[in-house]
């Protein structure tokens, strides 16, 4: 018999712990921050600059400030953007700290894109594009 | 308007699904049964479209037909399965006889089924383009597909940064890239949809499986003990494939069980093609294929010593998506980064007394506190439950039995693939396991409940 009223207590509990979480979580996501605005942003950036790239499919280096020697970064954020970009220019391939492809994006402060022109300008022809993007064509191999 | 087409692109999948799932129970038609069909074949359809896809993209890639192959399949199946529409009665008409006790139950399973739908709505509404892993991934997966289809083959660099996991299966990729053919539109619709398609279909197919094994009561319990659990509608709404995987475990066992309930083959023909259709949707469904093939066949040679007529329908069922998940892994996608530190690294790993302490640290976080209330996790909840009401009638032991064991066997698979993680093992760990859990636990509470006596034993006296 107490074995029953415990059955029965324990089952209404678990009902209206369930009902209860249940409204919560629709409550929660009523006003939750969305990140929608940031990843439309990058993709609507990143595909102007994919149509400066002469083919459909291939590959691109991608170099970020994590390449440049003696450049301050953040890490997390940096790995973010070239996930965001590769969504973005899709079915191109990003080759991650590579700038030895033909096409090359740079996704790079400008400290960091100063240092990077000093060394290799004369190797490419650069296109700024907005934001930190700019595309660098490999003239001389 | 966008989003009304886009809804409607799913609509001749998913028909298909439910013809076909019908014409297996042509003869069930009250409440649960088309709650189970209903959900199944949207699952299944789903799925079935994603391998269409597939083969279309092998055969006819970069010509625009897929929408007539689409109605072509349909016009196929209803064909095949006109003699079994001709039971007419529609599930309203169907007269359920409800206690005051089971109203009630089935009220307050509404309630929460409601704000799980609203809420996964919400999530999904607020986050379009889908959380990290479904962009990075996924839907990634799926503008490579869809943007250049003439030359999709070249998808699957072996140069693409391991992060975008381009060797994960395609059920996803491949259906959100159907959809946007046929739409003729990249739109984040379309993936959005098929995540909250996935989520409701799962909450059916609990309902109408234990609402068709057990009782009303216990049916609407199992909606309440999963749309009421915190991640739920989280995971309706990410387009991750996550909860896609658990819906195809829960579908296999679901079919396990009906086999044991009706002994036809074509319900373990069926079990063989949910099973493989989550292999087809996640690397972990390899690892469930494997497991519930030598699982319930094992079984039934161990009590009934026929192995080969239980893995005869089953590997039949499994055919067309284990051969297109094959094909992918062997022909298309890059090596998997797991087994890349050769045998002496991964012998290294296992005998590493560190790396148990770490991986035993996160499960004993996961299983035993997380999803629950008041600090306790939902698991060991219904372990108590389990012991306090498990049914002394012996209503398909071996089912059950066979259940327990699938989902015990994934969560040692899952610790045996951390043991030889090549990654950083915190980090790989804390990113992943909660999705872990999220694989099994829809399973973990079908099998509960279906051990477990119903409210209606309970409140009976």
């Amino acid at each position: 018999m107490r074995n029953k009223i415990l059955q029965k207590i324990i089952l209404a509990l678990l009902v209206l712990l369930g009902i209860k979480t249940g409204i919560q979580g629709f409550i929660s996501t009523i006003n939750m921050p969305s990140p929608d605005v940031s990843v439309a942003n990058w993709d609507e950036r990143a595909a102007a600059l994919k149509e400066s790239i002469p083919f459909e499919r291939g590959m691109v280096g991608y170099i970020s400030d994590i390449d440049i020697p003696g450049v301050e970064y953040d890490r997390q954020n940096l790995v973010g953007e070239f996930t965001l970009t590769q969504f973005a220019i899709a079915p191109i391939v990003l080759i991650q700290g590579s700038d030895d492809e033909e096409w090359n994006i740079l996704s790079l402060t400008p400290q960091a894109y100063e240092i990077w022109s000093a060394e290799n300008a004369q190797n490419y022809e650069v296109i700024k594009f907005g934001g930190k993007f700019y595309l660098a064509h490999k003239v001389n191999p | 308007m966008t989003a009304l087409l886009s809804l409607l692109s799913f609509t001749l999948p998913a028909l298909t699904g439910i013809l076909i799932v019908h014409a297996l129970w042509a003869e069930k038609n009250n409440f649960f049964d088309w709650a189970l069909k209903l959900s199944l074949g949207i699952g299944i359809g789903l799925g079935i479209s994603s391998l269409l896809y597939f083969v279309y993209l092998l055969f006819f890639a970069g010509k625009h037909w897929f929408l007539f192959i689409e109605i072509l399949i349909f016009v196929v199946v209803l064909v095949a399965t006109r003699k079994k529409l001709r039971v007419p009665v529609p599930p309203w008409l169907i007269k359920n006889q409800f206690t005051r006790a089971q109203t009630w139950m089935l009220l307050l399973a509404g309630i929460v089924f409601l704000t799980a739908f609203l809420g996964i709505l919400n999530y999904a509404r607020q986050r379009a383009l889908g959380d990290w892993d479904a962009w990075m991934i996924y839907n990634r997966a799926a503008r490579f597909l869809y943007r250049d289809p003439t030359n999709w083959r070249e998808s699957f660099p072996q140069e693409m940064s391991v992060i975008f996991h381009a060797d994960y299966p395609l059920l996803l990729a491949s259906n959100t890239a159907a959809r946007w053919e046929v739409l003729n539109k990249e739109t984040p619709y379309v993936p959005m949809f098929q995540s909250v398609l996935f989520a409701l279909a799962t909450l059916g197919l609990i309902f109408g499986a234990l609402g068709r094994f057990k009782s009303t009561g216990q049916a609407s319990l199992s909606l309440i003990l999963l749309g009421g659990v915190p991640f739920y509608l989280l995971e309706g709404g990410r387009q991750t494939a996550d909860l896609p995987l658990a819906f195809f475990m829960l579908a296999t066992v679901v079919f396990i069980f009906a086999y044991h309930e009706e002994k036809r083959f074509s319900l373990l023909a069926f079990a063989g093609f949910t099973a493989a259709l989550a292999a087809w949707t996640k690397n972990e469904g390899l690892l469930f294929l494997l497991i519930t093939f030598c699982t319930a066949d094992f079984s039934l040679h161990f009590w009934h010593k026929k192995i080969f007529q239980s893995a005869l329908p089953f590997l039949t069922g499994a055919i067309l998506p284990l051969s297109v998940a094959l094909y992918f892994k062997l022909a298309l996608a890059p090596a998997s980064e797991f087994l890349s530190g050769g045998l002496a690294t991964i012998l290294q790993d296992i005998t590493d007394p560190a790396r148990h302490g770490i991986i035993l640290t996160y499960f004993k976080d996961i299983f035993l506190f997380s999803n629950g209330w008041f600090h306790v996790g939902i698991l060991p909840i219904l372990c108590v439950y389990f012991l306090f009401f498990r049914t002394r009638a012996k209503e398909n032991p071996q089912a059950v039995f066979i259940g327990f064991a699938i989902f015990t066997l994934q969560i040692i698979g899952y610790y045996a693939f951390y043991l030889i993680s090549p990654y950083e093992l915190d980090w790989h760990l804390s990113s992943s396991i909660d999705r872990l859990f999220i694989h099994v636990y829809p399973t973990i509470l079908f099998v509960t409940l279906a051990a477990s006596q119903t409210p209606e034993t309970i409140f009976a006296e």
